[in-house]
This record gives C-alpha cells, structure tokens and sequence, in this order.
C-alpha cells in the first residue's frame, strides 16, 4: 500500500491500539503459516507414474502427430530446395546468355581452351595444347 | 528424446508437454522432477497424509501425460497442473471419505511423522518439541476446515500463488476470491486458537462474525 491511504492508516496505528493490536496479531499469524515446512514425498513416487504411462507401442493418434510433425519438416525442407533449385536453374541460364561474362581468355584464341571431358588421359588429349601453352609463358 | 537435465530450463513446460503428447516418457519424467514437490505438497496438505498424497501425486503426472493434448496453452502450465492437482485431492477426499475419517487426533500424529521426516532443524529437544507441536496444531486446524477453505489457505499461504493463478485454479472469481481467502483464515485463526488452549487475548481483539469471519471491532477512525 503507498499514497495517502498508507499515510493515514500509519498515523492512525500509532494513535490506535485496537488496531495495531489486530495488524500485529495478523502478522504473527502469517509468521506462524510461513514456519510451516515444506513437506517432500518419501518414496519415489515416479517409479509409479513410470509403470502407469508406458508409452503405446502403436497408436494412430501418436503416429498422426509424428506424421503433421514430419510433414511440417519435410515441406520446409522441400519449399528450401525448390528455392535453391530455381535460384541455380536461373544463374545457369543467365550465364549461358551472357558469353561477354565468361573468362575473357576464351575469346582470344582456341589454343587457349581446354575442354573437359571423360577420358583414361588425364589431360583429355590436349597434351600438345598444354606443352604449346606452357611453352608460350 | 534424449535424456534432459531435470533442471534444465531451456527447454519450457510447454515443449515438454508437447513432448509428451508424443509419449515422450523421458519428457514426463522432467515435469514430474520439476514440479512434484510443490505439487506433492499441496496434496498432504489436503489430504494429510503421506500415502494418499503421494498416490494423488502419481495420478496427477498420469492425469498430465493423459490430457497432455488438452493443454491449450492460455494459462500457465503451472497453473493447470495445479488445477489437475486440486481436483485430483478432492476426487481423494471425497471418493476415501478421508474427512470422516481423519480426526483433529490423525492430524496431529500425521503432522508429527512429518516434522521428524523433514528432520527438524532445531537440535535441542525441547525445541523440536515445541515445533511438533506448532506443526501439528496447523495441520490438525486444516483439518478442520472445509475443503474449499482448505484448497485456498494452501494455494494462497503455502503455495504463495499470487489470486490470479488461484482463482484461475479454483474457478473463483478474483472480485470474490479475497473475501473468501480472508474468511478461510479466520477460520483457521480461529480453530488454531481453540486447539492453542484457549482463545488468547480475546479482550484486544473484538469479537468474530463466525459467518463472515468479518470482525466487528470498536476502534472508530479520525
Ligand atoms: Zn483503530
């Protein structure tokens, strides 16, 4: 309590016994409640609630809550790759319009291109391309 | 889920309880670390005894992994599980009749048990003594009171839930909730002061509605 209120009940228990008997005896009382402890259980009372909620080896409800829960990931995951997806589809084809965006090197000579294809040789039968290169720094 | 710290409160009530509308059991059993002790007391102190309170407690972590799903989420999870606990006392004392049967005398041996249990921390006899005694004079007071009284006095002064939580709890209105906490412990004051020995210093204190538990004091206001 605080304001005039709380100013006015204070100048009157210093005036009043009546009164200020009843607060202190209200204020004891409450003493006297908060010195009472706190009990604790004395067995381990979890031992029981374990026994009597064993989870359910099937049930539809629990599978239809694991499936929403499963189906929330999956749509994020696949609303994710979709994004990325149409992201790369649309930098591929912006690249392959743009020939000026390519390493300039590529338009100065052919003996400066190499192809990258499969092949037991490791430098794809531009051997000579390669030493002609190496040969020209 | 993998196993929690009991006391690991990054993850919430709430989450644990979403968890266990999966039959999460590990989930079940970091509520029921977190919260049997108050919920354990609340329930001797309807009940007043070790046995019955501790299966009411298993029945409300039972009740809480059962309604796991009905949990809506608008009020604190405290509070509901309180208010799960409230109920699971009173379905107790009204389907044992334990009131019928436990007397001002059960209460006041019960009350005892208790106070040795908990170890009482004075160490000189005569105290510990003393404090049985105070101990059991409450409880054989809660006693006496009705359930309704009783619930609110253990909420309100043991629990120390602020009145929104325990109207919440109790379906009182909060308008009619301080009225009646009021009246509940001037009850208690009451028969507190009558197993004391006697009502002490009566003439200070002007006389009690027994109805209303309203006093009708003298003093007039300047
Ligand atoms: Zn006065």
């Amino acid at each position: 309590m605080s304001g005039p209120e709380a100013r006015l009940i204070k100048a009157h228990l210093k005036t009043c016994t009546e009164c200020k008997a009843l607060l202190d005896e209200e204020l004891a009382f409450d003493a006297r409640l908060a010195a009472v402890p706190v009990v604790e259980p004395v067995n381990d009372v979890w031992v029981l609630v374990r026994a009597r909620t064993k989870p359910r080896k099937f049930s539809p409800f629990v599978w239809l809550a694991r499936i929403r829960s499963a189906g929330a990931t999956a749509k994020r995951a696949a609303a994710a790759a979709a994004v990325i997806g149409v992201a790369a589809v649309t930098l591929y084809s912006f690249t392959l319009n743009r020939s000026d965006l390519a390493p300039s090197y590529i338009s100065k000579g052919a003996e400066n291109v190499i192809t990258v294809k499969w092949s037991d040789d490791p430098l794809g039968g531009h051997r000579e391309a390669l030493v002609e290169c190496i040969g020209k720094m | 889920m993998g196993r929690i710290k009991d006391y690991d409160f990054s993850v919430s009530n709430e989450m644990l309880l979403e968890l266990c509308k999966q039959q999460d059991q590990e989930a079940l059993r970091v509520l029921f670390r977190r919260h049997e002790k108050p919920v354990y007391n609340l329930l001797y102190r309807m009940l007043s005894n070790h046995e019955d309170a501790e299966e009411a407690l298993a029945d409300v972590f039972v009740k809480v992994w059962r309604a796991a799903g009905s949990f809506k989420g608008d009020s604190k999870f405290t509070t509901w599980l309180f208010k799960i606990a409230a109920n699971t006392a009173r379905d107790f004392l009204r389907s044992r009749m334990i009131r019928r049967e436990v007397s001002l005398e059960d209460g006041l041996v019960s009350e005892g048990e208790v106070a040795r249990s908990a170890a009482a921390r004075t160490v000189d006899p005569e105290d510990s003594t003393l404090r049985e005694d105070e101990l059991s004079r409450i409880s054989a007071a809660l006693n006496g009171l009705s359930e309704d009284d009783r619930l609110l006095i253990t909420l309100y002064h043991f629990q120390e839930l602020d009145y929104q939580d325990i109207a919440e709890i109790t379906g009182i209105c909060a308008g009619n909730l301080k009225v009646k906490l009021f009246r509940a412990r001037q009850r208690l004051k009451k028969l507190c002061a009558e197993l004391d020995g006697g009502c002490v210093g009566n003439e200070l204190r002007g006389s009690t509605d027994d109805s209303s538990g309203l006093r009708q004091g003298a003093c007039e206001w300047s």
